[in-house]
């Protein structure tokens, strides 16, 4: 049975839908729900500088259900709301949401839907409500939503690009750094010639999941990414190949990259061109840190607190490019799907820190890294208080992550692993730096 | 007549004929509201905006020594992770899924209970209700009844259900009404003799906004406690034998005093929202005179006023005009304000208006008739509307919708997360506005933005289009 949790960080299924829906430019979510659902999604993620779309907050559209519509139904007021968003906003693509009283009730939202797309308005819908699981689930049933339903609406087109591939699996907002990192992800498969359907970033959008069809691969990058990629290759058989995380690093950038070009028959030279490229600008900048490995970073005991996909990248960069001890790694996204408890990302993350635990709850979590004996803590805000009002010092990398402005910053690929470095080397010494002001205190003269 | 043997408080609708949906102008509305029973109008074009659960949430988690039961789906719980960004909140949720919705949650919801009584120590345990749990009908009641002999501390069903009002405040009534029957100490009721101390009662205000009115009590040497938000249990249970309360805004916590008074004896003075020269000025008077330090008090209002005016430019706004997305109680004083420093109000989008406040719609007769009002919980879409055919200098709003009608209005200004009570916050109103001028280019940038989402043909039509009346 699913039990209750304490400061939970993920959010319902809807609010996974909807933070999905608000990152693609072009759609306009139309949700089916008591007024407040979509602002307990807009209140959670403000408080990561995370509600930076425009169809957010109090400009979502939405039925506002009241009492009457769960006694006598909605169906008739979501009509209404459809027929009326249509004339006020300009959108690529509509998208009605359901909620957890809609689900309820049984309204046919289906229905409500089709009746619009039958007048050639381009408008589908996502039936997963709140009650159906996680934020998470939310991004995974909505991407595959969109796929299986956009033919509905829109001409797909059939000629194939043999360069172009999607990316699936970097989950806007849930990654903290979704835009950063998949801008990045994009340099690099461009850097090798492909083009790159991000769906989620700057010049992304509706287009892009039309031509979806058309690519030559999918790029999963976490198991969330598994289930529309599956789509897209049941429906028009473009071939899927599943990483358990964004490379972050010069080694696995090129062992991805070399992995990628094989798939898609790319030429050795143009990714052998690119690989020292990149081997190389990492390494001039690393080398101008490499003291502070020595003398500030290695000995540091560490936690990283995460979704698993995160948790790897983060935690294989810092182990293998800092050396870094890593002590403990709790992943925070897994309660809501039924994996088996062997599968190759626990072997990955066994390798990465000596404790391995699944939880997003905060009291459980709170009492592990008590336990361990922590110094440092990469996770997110709640993970980094202590019921003494102090802070854990660390990073943020998941979310939440209180008082953050996020633009465009990135932690993966090469110039994000770069990012990433100089963050936690600066955590590192203002750390070091407060203990020896300490330390100085502790040693000061005592002469009565 | 009290509510407090009520087990459940009724919603602003129903009890005050709660008007959150026109669209029109000053005069239409003030014909509107001035009849027996306000009539309900509905919008058939929504957009989303706080319901009472989220009242109700923010005002519970700023009670210290307390721990929040949201029983519901687990993105019900969400909202909070804004509030713990500035405070320890110990909050839990009963995690419902789908099958919950079929069989019951009433065992999740003791397990929960039991847990954040274990984990916290908490003296009091709220249970908050979702809209999942309203349809399903669980016997939180039950489960409480049942807990209350297992555990040390009090558990208190907050009955929010998210669909049954279209007035979030209800949630703070929700709340207050809950604390009044369940929290606050009933042998108050008897007690002739107050302590020396008063309640003030906040509930939406910031904590700066709650600073500046509490320097005013400490320069005063006024004892206070602040409730609800802000407070303890032990503050609350001693409600009752305070000598008076004040509300720092009536519409939102009359209901507490209003109760306090009739049911417990302590006074409740009824005071203007402090905002702006008049406004601050109001409040002290009344809360002064009802404690007896008039004189003291006119001195110190006297010096503020003096020290202020010699800042303050009155032709600060030079005729520029200005619409106030406001509360209808701030607005009182804030278009006073609006107008001392050379301003007029070119327009007001106010949360609501019902029988119990619309005498303050009086009290701006002053403004022109025919300026536009629209009365609503967000809805920005009829803001954008409004103000595309009404242009204004300045859009001011004490939400957080500027940055949204920042290409409908030449400057936009958000007083969310600044001081705007008592005197600190006339200095810090009137040093915003004061900025405007050596940040145009930041406003031309701002206003000349993209803005093609929203279709030039609504723009074009009334802005009161989807704005109907109810029938029932």
């Amino acid at each position: 049975m699913q039990t209750c949790v304490k400061s939970p960080r993920n959010g319902c299924a809807l609010h996974g839908v909807l933070q999905t829906v608000q990152a693609i430019n072009g759609v306009v979510p139309i949700v089916h729900s008591n007024s407040g659902c979509a602002i307990q999604s807009y209140l959670s993620n403000k408080s990561s500088g995370l509600d930076n779309t425009y169809f957010t907050g109090q400009n979502v559209f939405s039925t506002d259900a009241q009492e009457r519509h769960i006694i006598f139904g909605g169906a008739s007021r979501l009509r209404e709301q459809i027929k009326n968003t249509i004339k006020v906003v300009n959108g690529d693509l509509y998208i009605v949401l359901n909620s957890c009283v809609s689900a309820m009730v049984g309204d046919d939202v289906e229905a409500m839907t089709r009746e619009s797309r039958e007048q050639g308005e381009t408008i589908i819908e996502s039936l997963t409500a709140g009650l159906h699981g996680d934020s998470h689930y939310g991004y995974e049933s909505v991407v595959t939503d969109i796929i299986k339903k956009l033919p509905l609406v829109v001409n797909i087109p059939e000629e194939k690009n043999d360069k172009l591939v999607n990316i699936f699996g970097i989950l806007p907002k849930e990654d903290i750094y979704y835009r950063g990192n998949l801008a990045e992800i994009k340099r690099i498969l461009e850097g090798i010639g492909l083009s790159v359907n991000t769906f989620f970033s700057y010049g992304n959008g509706v287009e892009e999941f039309k031509n979806a069809s058309t690519a030559a691969l999918s790029i999963s990058f976490s198991r969330w990414g598994n289930a529309p990629a599956k789509a897209l290759e049941e429906l028009y058989g473009v071939k899927n190949v599943e990483f358990s995380n964004v490379p972050t690093g010069p080694i696995e950038v090129a062992e991805f990259v070399r992995k990628i070009a094989a798939e898609l028959g790319v030429s050795s030279d143009v990714v052998d061109a690119f690989v020292e490229k990149e081997e190389k600008e990492f390494d001039y900048y690393y080398q101008g840190v490499i003291d502070d490995f020595y003398n500030e970073a290695g000995s540091k005991s560490l936690a990283i607190v995460a979704d698993e996909s995160v948790a790897i990248r983060v935690g294989g960069f810092l182990k293998r490019y800092i050396g870094a001890d890593i002590k403990t790694i709790i992943v925070t996204d897994r309660v809501s799907k039924k994996e088996s408890s062997d599968d190759s990302e626990n072997d990955v993350l066994n390798t990465i820190a000596n404790e391995v635990y699944y939880t997003q709850d905060g009291k459980e979590i709170s009492d592990i890294l008590s336990n361990n004996n922590i110094e440092l803590v990469l996770g997110s805000s709640l993970d980094r208080n202590l019921a003494n009002g102090k802070k854990r010092t660390g990073l943020d990398i998941s979310f939440p992550a209180y008082n953050k402005a996020i633009v465009n910053k990135s932690y993966v690929g090469i110039r994000g692993a770069l990012t990433l470095l100089e963050d936690y080397l600066t955590v590192v010494k203002e750390d070091n730096h407060a203990k020896e002001l300490e330390l100085l205190e502790y040693i000061g003269q005592n002469v009565g | 007549m009290s509510f407090i043997d009520e087990r459940r408080v009724q919603t602003r609708e129903k009890r005050l004929t709660t008007l959150s949906n026109y669209n029109g102008t000053l005069k239409g509305i003030n014909d509107e509201v001035d009849v027996s029973e306000i009539k309900q109008k509905i919008r058939t074009l929504s957009q989303s905006n706080y319901d009472e659960i989220l009242y109700a949430l923010n005002a519970l988690s700023f009670i210290d020594e307390t721990a929040i039961v949201i029983h519901g789906v687990i993105g019900c719980a969400a909202s909070i992770l804004e509030q713990n960004s500035s405070r320890n909140v110990h909050w839990y949720s009963s995690n419902l899924n789908e099958r919950d919705t079929i069989l019951g949650g009433d065992e999740k919801l003791r397990k929960t209970v039991l847990r954040a009584y274990e984990e916290v120590h908490a003296r009091l345990i709220f249970i908050v209700g979702t809209p999942v749990v309203a349809i399903n009908n669980d016997d939180v009641n039950s489960v409480i009844l049942e807990l209350e002999d297992e555990i040390d501390a009090k558990v208190v069903y907050i009955t929010t259900d998210g669909f049954k009002t279209k007035t979030p405040v209800t949630g703070y009534d929700i709340v207050l009404h809950s604390l009044l029957r369940n929290v606050v100490d009933r042998t108050a009721i008897d007690t002739t003799e107050k302590r020396d101390f008063i309640n003030v009662v906040t509930l939406s205000e910031n904590a700066k906004n709650v600073a500046s009115i509490v320097k005013i009590l400490k320069d005063l040497d006024i004892n206070y406690q602040l409730l609800p938000r802000f407070s303890d249990v032990n503050s609350i249970k001693k409600a009752g034998y305070a000598k008076a309360t004040i509300t720092l805004n009536p519409d939102e916590g009359e209901y507490f005093a209003k109760e306090l008074e009739e049911v417990f004896g302590v006074k409740y003075i009824k005071s203007s929202v402090p905002i702006g020269f008049r406004g601050s000025r109001h409040f002290i008077q009344k809360l002064s005179k009802a404690l007896g330090i008039e004189e003291k008090a006119n001195e110190y209002i006297r010096k503020q006023e003096e020290e202020l005016d010699k800042r303050i430019n009155r032709k600060l706004l030079d005729g520029k005009s200005v619409f106030l997305d406001i509360d209808l109680a701030s607005a009182i004083h804030f278009t006073e304000f609006i107008e001392k420093i050379g301003g007029e109000v070119g327009g007001l989008g106010i949360r609501y208006i019902d029988s119990n406040n619309r005498d303050n719609l009086k009290k701006i007769n002053s403004l022109n008739n025919s300026i536009p009002v629209i009365v609503a919980n967000g809805q920005l879409f009829e803001k954008y509307n409004v103000l595309k055919k009404n242009e204004v200098d300045y859009y001011i709003s004490f939400d957080n919708q500027a940055g949204y009608l920042a290409q409908y209005a030449n400057v936009s200004i958000s007083l969310e997360a600044s001081t705007y009570l008592g005197y600190e916050g006339v200095a810090e109103l009137v040093k915003i506005i004061e900025n405007v001028k050596s940040r145009g280019d930041f406003y031309d940038y701002l206003r000349n933005r993209d803005n093609s989402k929203i279709k030039l043909s609504w723009l074009r039509k009334s802005a009161n289009w989807f704005v109907k009346q109810e029938v029932n």
